[in-house]
């Protein structure tokens, strides 16, 4: 039971990191006012760019370095998707054209881009295989595998539900704080906040609206990515998949965002408990002990969708003013209206 | 206090338009169409390294070549316009359904109930309508769970319309296992699917589809409740100030736009005689984009729906010619070329986009000393691309390019006729 | 007030003659869609004075103002700063200028602080540290005498408090250039003398200031000289000294007009609407309305005033049936069969069902009483869309109804088909009044039905008012000019904070009767309530 517990924990805190960088950069860009539903895009092009060049790097070097390992797949994760949130950017921005349907027209591009450009460059580079072993493992380099702890003890047990995760699971947390730093205690981020708020009375206070919808969007949709980049280095191994898997994450991330009421810290719990949710159908029997047939795991799957329904309920029958969506979110701004 | 000197006018500002000629908007969307098939064409054939012509055989190919290529392209046209119609009474209404998705596919879940267990008991034609009937009340209860909670609590219903879609993909899941048992695959429903007509296997889709769209358009333009619709949409305080229970039209509203959706997957259970979780053709998101880029009108609706599948099909016929370096996907981003085009040309058609003077000399300079075609100037254009994020650069830019951004700049009409006193 | 005029103008007068304009606009041309809203304007703000902008509602004021803070942008002409041709893209440039606005619509986040709201407009380069920002608005607070809370959230404050915070907001950014729009439209009399105080107390600073009102005293009290604007062209500029409230009138409305409107004596009055002890909470769930009663008579103009969000809105609404009514009743009386009704409870198709025909003109034009994508025909058919019993919508009759609007009230519209949102907003009143008066209704209820119309427009709608009183129709005119007040209605009520603080007859009543009424009972969670009444008391003494 102990055991399964903390696999669950643990499967659950990868997973969970995931949605956690795909909520956090939507945080950002729903704090410039723009709901964007391409999240699942986002995470494609992010997983597929990370991927991509991991792939071809270590594949193509004899010695590949470790630095350059780690540096070279976060920066296309990250850049990738921050072009692909640049391109939306564009639309709702500057073209001030409706943040659903760009953003879902973004999704699909993603889901194309990563999912068509995983097949094409494994076809190029001639293999019909495509996993980046050596990257996976500078990835999933960890602490508790240094120590040896008694198998099936506490210890053991605490230890890797704390430190049995790669780097980015920390990062994502630091990531988390960051943001919440940034919002809170800087003057770009008050900035944002009252574009976001209200781009009127930003743009007549001094702050450059469109530049901070650009750039939080941007940013936004980069951090995304790394969701992406997470779940094919971390999640899948190093190994390409079209799993549509990340598509539901993408979702999850978006639905995360309203369960954390816009703030960064309730993502770092928020996330995990999603991903509990969501892997309740494989570790829950184990835990209470029951074996569960087929379709009844079918059921427990929706398990994070039902939740974050709730919490869309709940959220919209408290008034509270200060755990709203920013106010002006998926209204575009165009300063001489009148 | 600084003061920077600035002596300088900015050399683009926009301002909103008053209105436009019908013919020119219409003329800007062919234009954008035409400009994604271009950008098509060239991303593609950079891809699979044929020439453009060949691609452009390919792109019909893809559609036309075989009475099944074809057959499939119009079956898909149907699927996608009812959908897209499903969703139009629910945008007229400013409530954005995006579970379309979900609703096809409890609308589908609940006849195929009825087909597995009773398919073989009752009389074919009466299964089917009974079918008929759950699948359309199916998708209508589905769709007003979130509509409920919109009009009780405020809850936002793009968001929970999103969720929806899971769920329901779940609970099909749930049925597909438990029905298939230890069969690898859930098989055919003993059951009669929906005749052929006129020798074609799709026939009755052919005539429903069409006229649930006549109806719902008429619906939506010439009757009280269409009316009722439109008010709510625009504005709920004036809604009740003329006395409409907007609760009841959000209601009534997303229930018809929820059962027509169940209707769309009575379709495809009927036609098919099985379930499976694409019910929805993978359309219920594409169709809000339709449903929204047609702007209520059902011609464009249909025309958008055609050049969608056209595209998707023409991708496939791609696809088969290089099927070892391209996969299905491919039509993703092909498909999502063109949608982008379609949103970002609404912004020619409302706003104005004024150059300052100079910025004006400068074109006149550069269009004097040489002529240049309007895809030389978009390749020019196109240069900072990056090797992953090619095809979407390629495809932000041309709407950037002034080609597309200088003729709406100059207006046909000014309207100085309706020049107003303040 | 005198005698601290004379002592400033000379010498504004003599820098001036030396110095180069502050602010110079030169040709300026602002054109939204159809409408111009500035044309060929050329004027300029001098250093170290107080000039009044003065024009109607819709003069182009605002809009001007606007292209010198940063918010449109001229679409010909420039504006010169320091006799520097400057191009100002955005509030920011304006900032940089040395150009502070405080808008009339509040520049607020709702979710933030006060301080917050400070820290977002502070200087470039400033460091970010909301105690300093604190500590530097306290000094400007102590120095003029303002009170802020900085932890205090802009959605718990009310309309003065939000003021002050503009105010201190533009203090704080130490501008050398001050518009201010139309900064006592939200004020009482006595606050807008305070804030006059500070205005001159800048002045006296060397700072050159704007302050954009149609309100006559207001130029005469404080300014040192007038601009003129009139549908959106340059007039003419006077020295406020050799100005007076008809020569500047003359100015400003051009063509003489009767100002006297041909108010009749009430016929065969009699009771119409009786409302007892009505009690509304509004969307925050505060007393909106506390105990009102009154009645609205047959064949008699009411007039209802009040500072803005004393309880107008809630009280027209609470009798249309679009108000909850926490107690109290609302009863009407048909003047033909004596029926009577009890409105309270009901929602508008329900009163109508009832056959209460009531008209009601709301506040917010096209967020109400139009639908502004709609032509005038789909507008002409809100009220009586569902008539008849088939499904499909009836259009001729609607049709016909927009037509004959469009001929009587002069509807400037390219076509009944093109949608009312295009429309400018005269002619979006015409449309909302023409149609309410098209059915015949016995009880009309509006809400400043001439805000933000020219003069002949307005006209035409009080002419209607009255034609409709005549025809026996128990009419309410919300209104915020006491002077139109006064001179239309039979009788006016004043509401205060949600509750009657007088009514008072029209025809033997004055403006400072009614000004006071406005101001006396004052909601005891606004903190100057009882400096108010104090001063209030020292006015009236005066």
């Amino acid at each position: 039971m102990l055991e399964s517990l903390t696999s669950w924990i643990v499967g659950a805190v990868i997973f969970g990191t995931v949605i956690m960088f795909g909520a956090l950069g939507e945080i950002l860009t729903e704090k410039a006012g723009h709901l964007n539903l391409g999240v699942p895009g986002l995470m494609f092009i992010g997983g597929f760019a990370s991927w991509a060049v991991a792939f071809l790097y270590e594949s193509g070097t004899d010695e590949p370095s470790k630095f350059l390992m780690i540096l070279l797949p976060l920066l296309a994760g990250f850049g990738a998707a921050a072009v692909a949130g640049l391109l939306y950017a564009f639309f709702v921005t500057t073209l001030r054209a409706n943040q659903n349907v760009t953003g879902l027209a973004l999704t699909r591009l993603g889901v194309g881009i990563g999912s068509f450009g995983g097949m094409y460059v494994l076809v190029k580079s001639g293999k019909s295989f495509g996993k980046a072993v050596n990257t996976y493992d500078v990835f999933a380099e960890n602490l508790h595998s240094m120590f040896d702890f008694p198998e099936g003890s506490v210890v053991e047990a605490i230890s890797r539900m704390l430190l049995s995760y790669g780097f980015m699971v920390y990062l994502a947390i630091i990531c988390a704080v960051l943001i919440h730093l940034f919002l809170s205690k800087t003057r770009p981020g008050l900035n944002l906040r009252s574009v976001g708020e209200n781009p009127a009375t930003a743009d007549a206070a001094g702050v450059n609206v469109a530049k901070y919808k650009y750039l939080a969007t941007v940013v936004g949709a980069g951090v995304s990515g790394l969701g992406g980049t997470f779940y094919i280095l971390v999640f899948c191994n190093g190994g390409w998949s079209t799993n549509n898997n990340m598509e539901a994450l993408g979702w999850l991330a978006v639905a995360l965002v309203i369960f954390a009421t816009w703030r960064p810290l309730n993502t770092i719990w928020g996330s995990y408990l999603f991903a509990m949710l969501f892997w309740a159908y494989a570790y829950l029997p184990g835990v209470i002990g029951l074996k569960v047939s087929t379709p009844v795991n079918d059921l427990l799957q929706m398990l994070p969708y039902v939740v974050t329904i709730v919490v869309l309920i709940i959220t919209s029958t408290r008034r509270n003013r200060d755990n709203q969506a920013p106010a002006s979110l998926g209204l575009s701004y165009f300063r001489e209206d009148r | 206090m600084t003061k920077e000197k600035r002596q300088t006018e900015p050399f683009v500002h926009v301002t909103r338009r008053a209105d436009m000629n019908k013919w020119v908007k219409l003329a800007i969307r062919l234009g954008a169409v035409l400009l994604s098939f271009l950008i098509i064409l060239i991303v593609a054939s950079a891809i699979t390294g044929d020439g453009l012509g060949l691609t452009v055989k390919y792109i019909f190919d893809g559609n036309f070549a075989t009475g099944f290529n074809t057959e499939e392209m119009f079956k898909n046209v149907m699927f996608l316009l009812g959908i897209a119609v499903a969703l139009a009474p629910a945008f007229k209404l400013r409530f954005w359904n995006v579970g379309a998705q979900g609703q096809v596919l409890f609308g589908a879940l609940c006849a195929s109930i009825l087909a597995f267990y009773i398919g073989d008991k009752i009389p074919n034609a009466l299964l089917l309508i009974m079918m008929l009937i759950v699948a359309v009340v199916g998708g209508a209860l589905w769709a007003l769970i979130p509509a409920v909670f919109k009009v009780k609590t405020g809850a936002n219903e793009t968001l929970f319309t999103l969720m929806m879609n899971y769920i329901a993909i779940q609970l099909v899941a749930c049925f597909i296992d438990l029905w298939k048992g230890k069969n690898s695959a859930l098989p055919n429903f003993n059951i009669h699917g929906i005749d052929s007509i006129f020798g074609l296997k799709y026939g009755i889709t052919y005539l429903i589809v069409p006229l649930i769209a006549v109806i719902v358009f008429v619906y939506l333009a010439k009757t009280k409740q269409g009316y009722e619709i439109a008010v709510v949409g625009e504005s709920m305080n004036t809604a009740k100030y003329a006395g409409i229970n907007t609760s009841k039209v959000i209601l009534r509203t997303i229930a018809i736009s929820g059962a027509v959706c169940g209707l769309i997957g009575f379709l495809y259970v009927g036609n098919l005689c099985r379930l499976s979780n694409t019910a929805d053709g993978g359309y219920g998101f594409t169709a809000i984009i339709v449903t929204w880029a047609s702007q209520f009108n059902p011609i464009a609706m249909a025309a958008i729906a055609f050049g969608i599948v056209f595209f998707e099909g023409g991708a496939g016929g791609i696809v088969d010619k290089h099927s070892n370096i391209l996969n299905a996907y491919f039509s993703y981003i092909i498909v999502a070329i063109f949608l982008f085009l379609l949103i970002g040309c609404e912004f020619f058609i409302n706003y104005r986009i004024n150059f300052s003077e100079k910025v004006k000399e400068f074109f006149k300079k550069i269009f004097a000393k040489k002529k240049k075609t309007q895809a030389e100037t978009e390749e020019e254009t196109a240069r900072p691309a990056e090797d992953i994020t090619d095809d979407k650069l390629v495809e932000e830019l041309p709407d950037d390019s002034p080609d597309e951004g200088v003729p709406p700049a100059d207006p046909p009409q000014n309207g100085e006729a309706n020049k107003e006193v303040e | 007030m005198d005698i601290n005029q004379t002592q400033i103008t000379p010498d504004s007068e003599e820098a001036a003659g030396i110095e180069v304009p502050a602010v110079k606009f030169v040709g300026v041309t602002k054109v939204f869609g159809s409408i111009i809203a500035n044309s060929d304007v050329t004027m300029d703000l001098r250093r170290g004075e107080i000039l009044a902008l003065l024009g109607e509602n819709g003069s182009g004021k605002t809009t001007l103002m606007n292209m010198l803070g940063g918010i449109y942008y001229p679409d010909s002409g420039h504006i010169e700063v320091d006799g520097k041709e400057v191009a100002i893209r955005s509030p920011r440039d304006s900032f940089d200028l040395g150009i502070g606005m405080i808008h009339q619509h509040f520049k607020l986040i709702d979710v933030f602080s006060a301080i917050e709201n400070i820290a977002l407009c502070s200087p470039r380069g400033e460091k970010y540290s909301l105690k300093a920002t604190e500590a530097k608005v306290k000094e400007i607070c102590d120095k003029y005498g303002f009170e802020v809370n900085p932890k205090q959230k802009v959605y718990d404050m009310s309309v003065s408090e939000k003021q002050t915070l503009e105010i201190v907001k533009v203090l704080y950014r130490g501008a050398d250039i001050l518009i201010l729009d139309e900064p006592t439209a939200v004020l009482t009399p006595q606050e807008a003398d305070r804030l006059f105080d500070v205005i001159r107390n800048m002045r006296n600073d060397g700072k050159s200031i704007i302050i954009i009102t149609h309100k006559l005293h207001e130029v005469l009290d404080i300014s040192d000289r007038v601009t003129i604007l009139r549908k959106g062209k340059y007039i003419g500029t006077v020295e406020t000294k050799d100005a007076t409230e008809l020569s500047l009138t003359e100015m400003m409305v051009g063509d003489k007009v009767e100002l006297n409107i041909a108010r009749s004596e009430p016929q065969n009055v009699s009771e119409c609407v009786r409302i007892e002890h009505l009690t509304c909470l509004n969307k925050y769930g505060v007393k909106a309305l506390d105990d009102v009663s009154f009645t609205v008579n047959n064949g008699e103009i009411l007039g209802i005033a009040g500072i803005a969000g004393s309880g107008q809105k809630e009280l027209l609404e609470a009798v249309a049936g679009l108000q909850k009514v926490e107690t109290g009743s609302i009863v009407y009386t048909d003047r033909e069969t004596g029926e009577e009704h009890q409105l309270v409870g009901k929602n508008p198709r329900q009163i109508r069902d009832l056959g209460v025909a009531l008209a009601f003109v709301p506040e917010d034009r096209l967020g109400m009483g139009l639908v502004g994508s709609m032509g005038m025909t789909g507008n002409m058919l809100l009220r009586s869309y569902d008539k008849g019993g088939h499904i499909f919508t009836e259009t001729k009759e609607p049709r016909r109804l927009a037509e004959e609007v469009k001929e009587e009230l002069g509807v400037l519209t390219p076509g009944i088909e093109t949608p009312v949102r295009k429309l400018s907003g005269g002619n979006v009143q015409k449309v909302l009044v023409g149609r309410e008066i098209a059915n015949a209704p016995k009880v009309l209820m509006t809400a400043y039905a001439v805000r933000g119309l020219d003069i002949n427009t307005s006209y035409i709608i009080y002419n209607l008012l009255e034609k409709e009183k005549r025809q026996g129709v128990a009419v309410v005119y919300v209104g915020e000019d006491l002077d139109v007040l006064l001179a239309l209605s039979d009788r006016i009520l004043v509401l205060c904070g949600g509750q009657i603080s007088g009514i008072v007859d029209a025809r033997t009543a004055t403006k400072q009767e009614v000004g006071a009424l406005m101001t006396r009972f004052k909601v005891s969670r606004e903190e100057p309530a009882e400096s108010d009444v104090a001063e209030d008391k020292e006015a009236g003494n005066d």
